[in-house]
C-alpha cells in the first residue's frame, strides 16, 4: 500500500532532485583504496613554508668539495 | 605516465607554488616535481603535519647533498622514496612510534567479511584526510607503505617491491589483503 503523503506529485518530485543532487555534490565514491588515496594526495597541498626552508639550508651548505681524481680515476 | 600525485612542471609556474624562493636550478624542478609525493607519504606515514614537513624538508636536502651520487638506475621519484622510506622509519624507530599491532587487532579484519568489491563512500571532503589517517594508523607498517607507494601511479610493482625489498608478486600478493585490511579499518572511522 502506498503511504499517504501531503506532497503533491510535483513537490515530491522536487524533492527527490533536491535530495540527489545534495547527495552527488557532498558524497563522494571511491572505486579502489588507491584512487582514495590518490584523490587525497591531491588534495593535500605542500606547506610553502618547506621550499623557504630549504632555500636556507641550501645556502648555509659549504661548496661541495672537487672529486679527487683517483675518485674519478677508480669511480666512486 | 600521467599520474595524480604529481602535476605536470608546465602547470606549476605560479609563484604560490611550492617551490617559490628555490630558484630555477635543477634541483628545484626536482622538488617541483615531486615534493607533493613526498610531503603526502612523510604525511601519512608519521601521522603528524609537522614531523611531515620537518621530514620533507630534511629528505630534499640529503638528496641536494646527495645528488651527485645519482647514477640514474633508478628514477628520480624512486630514489627520493627510498630516501624518504629510510628517513620516515629511522624516526619513528627514535620516537618509539611504532603502532604494534596485537594478534586480536589482525583478527578484526581477517574475521570481518571482505568488502573490498563496495565502493568507500565519504559524504565530507575534509574528514577525507582524517579518516584515511585513522585506518592508515591502525594497519601494520608494511601494508601502511605498500598502499601509499601502489597508489602513487607513478611507480610499478616492480618498482614499489625494490623500495620494500621484496618481489612484484610479492607485493600483489599482500596488497589483497592490505586493502581489505584498510577498508574494514576505514568504515570503522564513521
Amino acid at each position: 500500500m502506498k503511504r499517504e503523503t501531503k506532497l503533491t506529485q510535483q513537490e515530491q518530485e522536487q524533492l527527490a532532485a533536491g535530495q540527489q543532487q545534495t547527495q552527488s555534490s557532498s558524497a563522494q565514491e571511491f572505486t579502489s583504496v588507491e584512487a582514495m588515496l590518490r584523490h587525497d594526495a591531491l588534495h593535500t597541498p605542500v606547506p610553502p613554508s618547506i621550499a623557504h626552508r630549504l632555500e636556507e639550508s641550501v645556502s648555509q651548505l659549504p661548496p661541495a668539495p672537487a672529486r679527487g681524481w683517483w675518485r674519478r680515476f677508480f669511480g666512486g | 605516465m600521467n599520474s595524480i600525485v604529481s602535476e605536470p612542471l608546465a602547470e606549476r609556474e605560479c609563484p604560490d607554488e611550492p617551490h617559490a624562493g628555490l630558484g630555477s636550478s635543477e634541483f628545484a624542478e626536482l622538488y617541483t616535481e615531486h615534493s607533493r609525493a613526498i610531503f603526502y607519504l612523510c604525511l601519512r606515514l608519521l601521522s603528524d603535519p609537522e614531523k611531515a614537513e620537518d621530514a620533507t624538508h630534511d629528505v630534499f636536502l640529503k638528496a641536494f647533498r646527495k645528488m651527485d651520487q645519482f647514477r640514474g638506475e633508478s628514477s628520480w621519484r624512486t630514489w627520493l622514496y627510498r630516501i624518504a622510506i629510510n628517513h620516515c622509519r629511522n624516526l619513528q624507530a627514535a620516537w618509539h612510534e611504532r603502532h604494534m599491532l596485537t594478534n586480536a587487532d589482525e583478527a578484526i579484519w581477517e574475521t570481518t567479511p571482505a568488502r573490498t568489491d563496495s565502493p568507500l563512500r565519504v559524504l565530507e571532503t575534509k574528514e577525507l584526510g582524517q579518516r584515511i589517517q585513522k585506518a592508515l594508523d591502525g594497519l601494520p607498517p608494511e601494508y601502511r607503505l605498500l598502499l601509499l607507494l601502489v597508489a602513487d601511479e607513478q611507480l610499478s610493482y616492480e618498482q614499489v617491491g625494490a623500495l620494500t625489498d621484496q618481489s612484484a608478486d610479492a607485493v600483489r600478493g599482500k596488497l589483497h589483503r592490505a586493502r581489505k585490511a584498510f577498508a574494514v579499518l576505514f568504515q570503522k572511522t564513521t
